[in-house]
């Protein structure tokens, strides 16, 4: 066995074992609400080694686990999943090594210390703002233990970091110039954004210019360059938030607490929510939709059905993202300044729809 | 692309578009109002989230079946939902109530009764406290 395929191996198991962590979770959160005294000896030892100042309530608990349960399975299960198998499959597709195999074990630990430090300020330190984090409660540290604020914002930040860290090896395995395989950096943006495709369809297509885009990358590196970008933005976006919370909390903690309403809620909210659901697009939607494209083909050994479609969708996904982004920043706008109409105006931060 | 994958691209647009025209039409009830037709409210309801309590006008929330209120909601402290729900417990709207905004929302109730007000956004461990029962009015 090689090393790379030893490291992918150990990514898996660990993300496997997060995987069960979160489902022992999910396990002690129904428990608790379907009969909180069920659970009475087992959270009385675990009190013993809890930082709080008081006893805590079942409520507190049960939000505390409820807060690091989705941590623990996005970025303890999947994303080290994601690390893993793109460590392998990148290079071996390319037919090229990794291009900074030092970032591969610092990945693998980062990623997993960041985890574990989130799980433990949940879990212990009953940090209980949900992974929502809706402005300013994270903040209000009568809700919201100061004691488990600090460590997640500490583990959050920990691991957006090794995010960053991973696409970048990734887009650089990706762009160095090993074999003829290789694409420049702009060759490699276009094909993410769906540039060239785009420049066809208006008539303008450069006809000396590789169509990276539709005839150069396999599907699967398609998905990797534009599942990234979402990853990014993901990670820039908690990263930023995960500071400003970690301010507050530092302040607080040194005697001088921040004003919460500085920040204007709303437009946190707008920033907050437009980079998570990156997630759901950047890694579980199209990561995981590259490695089918992949492995289907490999399977029944025939190639993809609609390999065009699948082309063209995964770019409608990419700036779909990117429009609704730039239509909640308008909307924000709009709404502070009061330019829409009596019933539309009416809704900063509102929904009128029941799905919230 | 062959045949088969132009046909599977045009279903995809075409299910695309209809359930972008479908939900944003005057089909769905509150698009209507909210899209198309812009009434006037013929009432307005403040409503006040703090401190883990909803603070509704003196003397409950009364309207008329099928008139047009405009509900305002404001927040002291931090996120709350405002919820409003059937007596069985079925959800009729919910809307964010982001501190310091004025969060409006203009509805129409179709059904005498009476409606519970729920706090629908996860603001700490005391959030399932902000229940206000038969905290609406509905009349003919």
């Amino acid at each position: 066995m090689g090393w790379i395929e030893k490291w992918t191996l150990r990514f898996a198991v660990v993300a496997l074992i997060f995987l069960a962590m979160t489902g022992f979770e999910g396990v002690l959160m129904r428990t608790h609400m379907a009969a909180p005294q069920a659970l009475a000896g087992f959270e009385q030892t675990l009190n013993a080694v809890r930082i709080t100042d008081h006893e805590p309530t079942p409520a507190e608990l049960l939000y505390g686990m409820m807060t690091v349960h989705p941590i623990v399975g996005v970025y303890g299960f999947a994303y080290m999943s994601v690390m893993g198998a793109f460590y392998f499959l990148v290079p071996y597709l390319l037919k090229k090594e990794i291009r900074h195999k030092k970032l591969v074990p610092l990945n693998f630990w980062l990623q997993t210390g960041g985890v574990l430090l989130c799980w433990l300020s949940g879990f212990f330190g009953l940090f209980n703002s949900l992974y929502t984090l809706y402005w300013p409660l994270p903040v209000s540290f009568d809700r919201v233990p100061l004691v488990g604020t600090i460590p997640f914002t500490v583990g959050a930040a920990v691991i957006m970091v090794n995010i960053l860290l991973f696409s970048f090896n990734t887009f650089s395995t990706v762009l160095s110039k090993s074999n003829p395989q290789s694409y420049s950096f702009w060759q490699f943006l276009r094909a993410a954004f769906g540039i060239s495709r785009l420049m066809k369809w208006l008539g303008k297509e450069d006809k000396n210019a590789p169509n990276l885009d539709y005839n150069g990358l396999p599907v699967f590196v398609v998905a990797v360059a534009r599942g990234s970008i979402d990853t990014v933005i993901n990670a820039i976006v908690l990263l930023t938030a995960g500071a400003l919370i970690l301010v507050y909390g530092l302040a607080a903690l040194l005697g001088h607490p921040l004003n919460p309403m500085a920040v204007d809620a709303l437009v946190y909210k707008n920033w907050f929510w437009w980079g998570l659901d990156m997630v759901a697009d950047g890694n579980v939607l199209i990561y995981t939709a590259g490695v089918w494209y992949l492995l289907i083909p490999l399977l029944v050994g025939r190639r993809l059905f609609g390999e065009s479609v699948v082309r063209t969708s995964s770019w409608w996904t990419c700036w779909s993202r990117w429009a609704s982004g730039a239509t909640t920043c308008w909307a924000t706008r709009c709404n502070r300044c009061g330019c829409g109409s009596s019933l539309a105006r009416s809704s900063p931060g509102a929904s009128s729809s029941p799905w919230g | 692309m062959d045949r088969q994958e132009r046909i599977w691209l045009g279903v995809l647009v075409a299910v695309f578009v209809l359930v972008n025209v479908i939900t944003l039409s005057p089909l769905v009830p509150w698009q209507q109002w909210t899209l198309w037709t812009h009434p006037t409210p013929q009432q307005q309801v403040r409503i006040e989230f703090g401190d883990y309590e909803i603070h509704l006008p003196p003397g409950g929330v009364q309207v008329q079946a099928g008139e047009f209120v405009e509900f305002v909601a404001i927040s002291q402290d931090v996120t709350y939902g405002l919820g409003v729900f059937r007596e069985d417990g079925r959800m009729v709207f919910q809307m964010q109530v982001v501190p310091g905004h004025e969060n409006r929302i203009v509805w129409r109730f179709d059904q005498p009764g009476t409606y519970d007000v729920r706090s629908t956004e996860y603001s700490g461990p005391r959030h399932p406290e902000m229940f206000v029962p038969d905290a609406i009015r509905v009349t003919p």
